[in-house]
């Protein structure tokens, strides 16, 4: 049976967050956690390089913050000349997980890198919310596994040069020029 | 880009603007431009006044006008030098990269999309250059409507990418006619087209029709061809869903275009036909199909497998990337990312989107073909009443009456003549045909009339749409019906959001007063001698107070007496004359006045409609 939350290998670097393999006995929390997960109980999620927000409807409403490293400049080149090298079209398979981590760039890095908090003030080390939030994560990052990287720093969408059309969405503001006289 | 205009925007000043850089002020538009919103967080559609300008008197502008002058900005002075280049014969590719989006932002006609500044750049030189099309391809890019040459152009462009594509215009936008554009275009190797049985002869005349020069040859039947290798360069196979599931020639020619029409044949992926065609080898791939394919996932996933492998990845992991979170969790990003993904590769545009183009009405005739048992049915109908003899006088007009309208039934439905009880599915190339174009405009969420002269065909029609297409209730309106109840049928027709959308009417019954423009297209499914009639019966949707385009088809059977009667209606062929009634046109009854001989050629196979 495939895993609901954590499929692919990006996916699984958040769930396994969750559920670290030295855990002897089972988690009682974990349960509830991804039962939050699947009503859709972590809301408002925005992550954007370097960190995630999110509020987490359990017993009253939560607020919830994660930070992680963003990849330096040098890092994230490297990181782009992997991805863009193997990667087929808009998906990333497994095999490009793989691979950064062998460059030495997991693509998550390990918690005792990331600081994660919610406003439950739960003194154990993740809370129930937490974990909702890493199983929430794990499913984004399988639908979307381009997401993983974008909290490193790299862009979330590439758009293809080999089309004559492009979406209005995809059009960067950034690289717009306002303003002048123009045509077509 | 679909206007062949260049466009000039930015300063409130234009006109003085424009004249300030030297540039002519043309024509004042409004026209949609994918422009930063206010807080320059995102690009989004907005609607601006604008000058167009011919772009040939808008590249010899901009060719001189110098570097130095006041207010130019950067996409103008990379326009600037992309036209001296053309002007110098070159093609401006080298300066396609430095030209900024707004520089190419005319939103395109699909509503969604701005064409990519490589492509904004050829098609600038294309307009300019006039370079002459093929030869094959000379007669029918006079025809083209300008936003059907931006979807050839699209076709070819994503041929030079080496991907393929979905053709996904409504209904009535000319579909076929731009990629018989594409195929006369390009001469080298072979073209295959696949299309439903019922469309089959459509194409030959289409075809034939607007690129008479390209060679075309129908793979059917059982006197096919093993192998291709023998065929000019540039000819054209036609052929089918079924001979593509079956037939080892196809699989084995290398073809530079094969085209899919009616692609939602493929939906499914694990059919033979849908293996059969990813395992077609082929330059570009192409999907034809007027249904809304974005909104179906399994379909879309489907089609794209053929038209561009690899893009959405294998099945499964679309399921899991795309289906569960759109379908199961309505996710807006999984969709959004999805839409962003596909959206360069299906060219959709709606008529709304290109109403300023279209006239108030199109009409077009659908050649259906006959199945064998309608062919069997014809030619005994035929021969037997001939053999009998058709006697003359008064007795005579009542048989070849008689003659007639059996041998429309027939075209109708073998049903009405012989009634078996069986499946109505697969033994009439009209009701085939007729109930696959239905199906396309109501899955549009559009609303259709269909005309009948017979009362039993208005009834056949009813309960066999009502089982395949719409699944509620499919309402005839007839002359055997209370004035109140016609009265009923047509305001839940017309006002109610939840009527249906299909309304049958009797012609008779339906000739006056009526006012139906709810429905946007009008199908009559069987012909008059006088096109007046079928006029007079179009105009109940097409008429004051609708605003939208109406589409209006003629069904008709190949080689029957329908054919007869288009040609007459073509004046092609002026039977009143040989009638001699001294109406404009006849009755079946003055049918009578014609010899046997003159009765049958009429009747039988006719060349003028064989494709």
């Amino acid at each position: 049976m495939t895993q609901e939350f954590g499929h692919t290998a990006w996916g699984a670097d958040w769930r396994r967050l969750a559920e670290p393999t030295y855990l002897s006995a089972p988690d009682p929390r974990l349960p509830k956690a991804r039962s939050l997960t699947r009503r859709d109980g972590v809301e408002n999620l925005i992550a954007e390089p370097g960190h995630i927000s999110a509020t987490v409807a359990g017993t009253g409403e939560h607020q919830i913050l994660i930070e992680l490293p963003v990849w330096t400049v040098a890092q994230q080149r490297k990181a782009t000349r992997l991805v863009t090298s193997s990667a087929t079209n808009d998906d990333l398979g497994d095999p490009i997980h793989t691979a950064l981590g062998k460059a030495g760039l997991p693509p998550l890095p390990a918690l005792s890198q990331m600081t994660a908090t919610c406003s439950c003030l739960q003194r154990t080390r993740l809370c129930v919310h937490l974990l909702a939030t890493c199983y929430e994560m794990a499913r984004r990052c399988d639908e979307r596994p381009r997401m993983a990287l974008m909290l490193r720093g790299l862009a979330e969408i590439v758009a293809p040069t080999n089309v004559s059309r492009i979406p209005i969405s995809m059009i960067d503001p950034r690289t717009f020029y306002p303003g002048g006289t123009c045509c077509r | 880009m679909e206007a062949e205009k260049f466009i000039w925007w930015g300063p409130h000043d234009l006109i003085e603007a424009c004249a300030r850089a030297g540039l002519p002020p043309g024509h004042p538009g409004q026209v949609l431009l994918a422009v930063p919103n206010s807080t320059g967080s995102a690009v989004t559609a907005s609607s601006r006044s604008v000058r167009m300008v011919d772009p040939r008197a808008a590249v010899a502008a901009l060719a001189m006008c110098s570097n130095g002058s006041p207010g130019i900005s950067n996409s103008l002075s990379v326009w600037r030098r992309i036209a001296a280049a053309f002007l110098t014969g070159g093609t401006g590719e080298s300066l396609v990269e430095e030209l900024p989006v707004a520089g190419h932002t005319a939103v395109g006609l699909d509503g969604i999309t701005i064409w990519a500044a490589g492509a904004t750049v050829a098609a600038a030189r294309r307009s300019i250059s006039r370079l002459p099309p093929q030869p094959a391809a000379a007669y029918v890019d006079t025809v083209l409507r300008p936003y059907q040459r931006a979807g050839v152009f699209w076709m070819e462009h994503a041929a030079a990418y080496g991907l393929g594509g979905i053709l996904a215009d409504e209904m009535g936008l000319g579909k076929t006619v731009q990629a018989i554009a594409l195929l006369a275009g390009r001469s080298h190797g072979l073209h295959l087209v696949i299309c439903p049985t019922s469309v089959l002869s459509n194409w030959s005349r289409e075809l034939a029709r607007f690129a008479p020069q390209v060679p075309v040859i129908r793979h059917t039947g059982s006197d096919r061809r093993a192998a291709f290798d023998d065929l000019p360069s540039g000819s054209v196979v036609l052929s089918t869903y079924g001979l593509l599931r079956t037939d080892g020639a196809l699989a084995r020619t290398e073809w530079d275009v094969v085209v899919l029409d009616e692609a939602q044949q493929i939906k499914n992926p694990t059919s033979r036909a849908a293996r059969a065609a990813y395992a077609l080898e082929t330059r570009l791939p192409l999907a034809m199909t007027g249904t809304p394919v974005e909104n179906r996932l399994e379909e879309l996933w489907s089609i794209m497998a053929f038209t561009n492998p690899g893009l959405l990845g294998n099945r499964m992991r679309f399921r899991q990337r795309f289906i569960v979170p759109i379908q199961d969790r309505e996710a807006g990003a999984a969709a959004q990312r999805l839409h962003e993904i596909v959206i360069p590769h299906i060219l959709r545009r709606r008529k709304t989107d290109v109403a300023k183009e279209l006239p108030a009405k199109i009409e077009s005739t659908v050649i259906c073909v006959m199945s064998d048992e309608q062919e069997m049915l014809y030619r005994d109908a035929l021969t037997k009443a001939f053999e009998a003899g058709l006697g003359v006088g008064f007795e005579r007009s009542g048989r070849v009456l008689a003659l007639l309208t059996r041998l429309k039934q027939i075209c109708n439905h073998p049903e009405l003549v012989r009634p078996t009880g069986g499946s109505l599915v697969g033994r009439s190339g009209k009701l085939d045909r007729a109930t696959e174009m239905l199906t396309e405009i109501i899955d549009n969420d559009e609303r259709a009339l269909v005309f009948t002269q017979y009362r039993a065909t208005g009834e056949l029609l009813s309960r066999h749409l009502c089982r395949l297409v719409t699944r509620t209730a499919v309402p005839f309106l007839h002359g055997g019906l209370s004035m109140k109840v016609r009265d009923q049928m047509v305001a839940r027709f017309s006002d109610d959001a939840n009527g249906p959308p299909i309304l049958i009417l009797s012609l008779r019954a339906a000739g006056f007063g009526l006012n139906l423009t709810r429905a946007t297209h009008v199908l009559h499914y069987d012909r008059w001698w006088n096109p007046a009639v079928e006029q007079q019966a179009s105009d109940r949707a097409h008429r004051i107070g609708q605003t939208r385009t109406v589409n209006v088809y003629a069904l008709l059977t190949e080689r029957t007496l329908e054919g007869a009667i288009a040609e007459m209606h073509d004046s092609k062929k002026d039977l009143a004359e040989t009638v001699a009634t001294g109406r404009a046109f006849p009755r079946d009854s003055d049918l009578a006045a014609l010899s046997d001989q003159q009765l049958r050629a009429l009747l039988e196979t006719r060349p003028g409609t064989q494709p």
